[in-house]
């Protein structure tokens, strides 16, 4: 006991002691400094979440009264029929990420090295993700409105009108048609991101390859694409992220109608206006979050055992996935 | 490594007493502004009993009633194509000759409903609004009450909309016939059509005779506008029923009504699709170019509310072609149109006494006096007002106004419109859009549609614990 009181007797003198040290100074202008941001953060973030989550426990709307109903709107999402119809929209917007990661890549290889007029097409390519995502939206109504952009370019080039699809119309193909517009949109964002890391790659390498006379093919596979892995995998992660949380083309351009409602569109529809079931909007969000936690966890390890080396990309990957929870968390 | 710790603790224990402080706040000021707000009306209740009868708002005399009120108001609406002509600006300065001391702002937006929910659940939200769609529950929290439901009702038409509770919180801004059809006279002429279509079949003539004779479009759903669908919904009850009182109540205790009441007005929609008579890609529809397409005689129809036929008239320089009809359904012969009110002023409960006065004064004026309503071609608000000539197209069809709700079960229609996640006019769109799709696909019938919609209004009356049969 007297001990122990002796040592806190001690502990405080020191503290005041402490305090006017440099290490003392150092921890009081941290704290003062971290104390604005982490308040924004838990207030802006971390508070809503967690009322987020709370919200999908009840029955509610905006106003008026909220009642507890335990799990029942997650056991809804899992019975509903558009739900999953939604989800299964993902797929088409995966499979143009992947299309976009693919050209993506070739673009950046291309442009990395000397090419004629490259400055000029890194702008054209990147220019569409400067665009706000609703202005593109507007953009593709009337690129694929009856008679309009698309339609009159094709006919220039000898289509005939009646043979044209309705490009939003037709429902074998007018998730393809939004895909497009976001593939549009974000190829160019991750085309930066590769030459990024492409510029990284020390240039004596490729020097040393072409003596032992590696083709340009062989330098893409064995040096490039080693030395990019990490963007790669995060930019596959974003690419995953995003396709299961599409919302500007449909929301805009069809506005969900149609067979094009993505699960983003379809908790907006549910959440606002006429429906308002708040509570049953929040457990999507909180199921999306799951869903998304659980890929990211399965790439990583896909990517583990595919390089057979987790440890250097390690740092990177915890980032992503921190970003993907608070990006699936709004 | 304990300094550590014992810092990690402070800024743990700051945090959460900023949070907790912070909490207490919000919630104090809270119990605060009700307070002040109740016991506000609660002695203006007690005023009006010992002085006169009747509110404030029922006793103010424009132009002698709190001209000493010096203070500036601010006015949330959705016109912001009134507010850009300078339309409303007029209005305004009419006022100000009766009242200069009260300065009035003007706030527009085009996404109205949404920005003005959001503002009131907000709780931060202007002197003079018009009235969104939450629960009329929520009314008292947040709207100055305009007086009782009978005194009120002597006195103005179109009051039930924003009645709660014996007490009037909102009076319109104007009021219009619901659920019809704007048409182009021209075109209909030219198709050959001499009778105004009064049943659905008819109607589908009409349009089919339209497509063969004319280039015109005969109707035109603006399905990418979404909200348009909503437009078709005021049918449900007075037009299909001629009951006044199917809306607010038979509907909310009906188990089946879209296949049996409701069935002809999404027949009409239906059938237009499945025998292509409407808008080739009807995916890219336009809401601001179609109003130009019926003037000049591009398009034939579409399904709106008389607030739509200004608009229409403007958008091009062949105004005396435009016409308005009852929705083509009939009841023993007679064909019936739902008269209604449109968005409702009201005024915020939670600001200074002052500006809840001059925001009444406000009010009554442009009800009463600004000539605003008369204008719009709305139906008179005050008793015994001047129609307009434009109904003058109406004339054989019955208008009708809808009862409001039975007494407690005021918020069963909201609360039916959410659980069953059809939003009866309210977010009609998802739904009518499938419907469309299906029939443009030949995919599920009307049939099973309605059969489908009764299963969701149904299931949701069940949820609720609302009778039904």
């Amino acid at each position: 006991m007297n001990v122990l009181a002796q040592k806190n007797m001690k502990k405080k003198k020191s503290f005041r002691e402490w305090i006017k040290t440099r290490k003392g100074q150092q921890a009081i202008i941290i704290i003062t400094f971290t104390f604005i941001p982490l308040l924004l953060l838990f207030t802006f973030t971390y508070l809503p979440f967690g009322k987020m989550v709370e919200f999908s426990f009840f029955r509610m709307k905006y106003t008026g009264p909220r009642n507890f109903i335990g799990f029942k709107n997650y056991l809804d999402i899992f019975t509903r029929e558009d739900t999953l119809n939604a989800l299964k929209l993902s797929v088409y917007y995966l499979i143009g990420a992947i299309v976009q990661l693919v050209a993506a890549l070739y673009f950046a290889t291309m442009l990395s090295f000397k090419t004629r007029g490259g400055n000029f097409f890194k702008g054209a390519i990147f220019f569409p993700y400067l665009i706000s995502g609703i202005a593109i939206g507007f953009i593709f109504k009337f690129f694929y409105t009856r008679g309009f952009v698309l339609d009159s370019v094709l006919q220039l080039l000898g289509f005939e009108l009646e043979n044209l699809p309705y490009w939003l119309k037709n429902t074998a193909i007018n998730n393809w048609s939004l895909v497009f517009s976001s593939v549009w949109r974000y190829m160019g964002q991750n085309m930066v991101l590769f030459i990024g890391a492409i510029m990284s790659v020390d240039v004596e390498q490729y020097e040393a390859a072409k003596l032992d006379g590696a083709n340009k093919m062989q330098q893409f596979k064995y040096i490039i694409l080693p030395s990019i892995k990490t963007i790669v995998l995060l930019n596959l992660i974003l690419a995953v992220t995003g396709s299961l949380s599409a919302f500007e083309p449909p929301y805009v351009i069809t506005k969900g109608s149609n067979g094009t409602a993505t699960y983003f569109v379809l908790m907006d529809q549910l959440a606002h206006e006429g429906v308002q079931k708040v509570g049953l909007a929040s457990a999507m969000a909180v199921v999306l979050l799951f869903i998304i936690l659980i890929i990211t966890g399965f790439q990583k390890m896909g990517f583990k055992i595919l390089f057979n080396e987790g440890d250097a990309d390690n740092g990177k990957c915890k980032k992503t996935l921190i970003k993907s929870f608070t990006k699936g968390g709004k | 490594m304990k300094k550590k710790k014992f810092l990690a603790l402070v800024l743990a224990v700051v945090l959460t007493i900023s949070m907790v402080a912070c909490g207490n706040e919000v919630v104090e000021n809270n119990g605060e502004t009700n307070e002040v707000a109740g016991t506000e009306t609660d002695s203006e209740a007690v005023e009006a009993v010992e002085e006169v009868t009747g509110s404030y708002f029922e006793n103010i005399v424009l132009g002698e009633t709190g001209t000493d009120i010096e203070t500036t108001i601010s006015w949330f609406n959705h016109r912001t194509d009134l507010d850009e002509n300078g339309k409303l600006a007029e209005y305004i300065a009419k006022f100000n000759e009766l009242y200069p001391n009260i300065i009035v702002e003007v706030e527009t937006t085009t996404d109205y409903a949404q920005d003005s929910l959001v503002r009131l659940t907000s709780g931060d939200f202007n002197d003079v609004i018009m009235i969104p769609s939450i629960d009329k529950s929520e009314y008292p929290n947040n709207f100055v009450s305009l007086g009782s439901k009978d005194s009120m009702g002597e006195k103005y038409n179109f009051i039930d909309t924003a009645t709660f509770d014996e007490n009037v919180y909102g009076l319109p801004y104007m009021a219009g016939a619901n659920g019809g059809v704007v048409y182009n006279s021209r075109i209909f002429t030219e198709a050959g059509i001499t009778e105004t279509p009064a049943t659905p079949e008819a109607f589908i003539d009409a349009l089919k005779l339209i497509k063969e004779n004319t280039d015109a479009t005969p109707l035109y759903t603006n399905y990418a506008a979404g909200w348009c669908f909503n437009q078709w919904e005021p049918n449900i009850g007075v037009a299909t029923t001629g009951d006044v009182d199917y809306y607010n109540n038979g509907l909310n205790h009906d188990s089946d009504p879209f296949s049996t009441v409701a069935k002809p007005i999404y027949q009409v929609l239906y059938d237009a699709v499945a025998n292509d008579l409407i808008e080739d890609d009807y995916t890219t529809t336009d809401w601001e170019s179609c109003k130009a397409k019926i003037n000049q005689g591009e398009i034939a129809c579409l399904v709106l509310g008389t607030w739509a036929i200004p608009q229409m008239k403007e958008a091009g320089d062949k105004p005396d072609d435009i016409g308005y009809m009852a929705f083509p359904v009939s009841v023993d012969g007679v064909q019936y149109i739902l008269a209604a009110a449109d968005y409702n002023y009201a005024v915020n409960a939670n600001v200074s006494e002052d500006n809840q006065k001059a925001g009444q004064i406000f009010v009554k004026f442009m009800v009463e006096e600004s000539g605003f309503n008369n204008d719009i071609y709305g139906l008179p608000i005050v008793k015994g007002g001047e129609v307009p000539a434009i109904y003058s197209a109406l004339d054989g069809v019955t208008m009708l106004e809808n009862l409001p709700s039975p007494v407690g079960e005021e918020t069963f229609h909201d609360d039916l419109n959410s659980e069953s996640e059809l939003a009866i006019q309210s977010a009609a769109d998802p739904r009518m859009c499938a419907l469309v799709d299906e029939a443009a696909n030949g995919g599920k019938t009307l049939d099973d549609i309605m059969a489908e919609w009764d299963a969701k209004w149904s299931g949701a009356q069940e949820t609720l614990g609302i009778d039904a049969e």
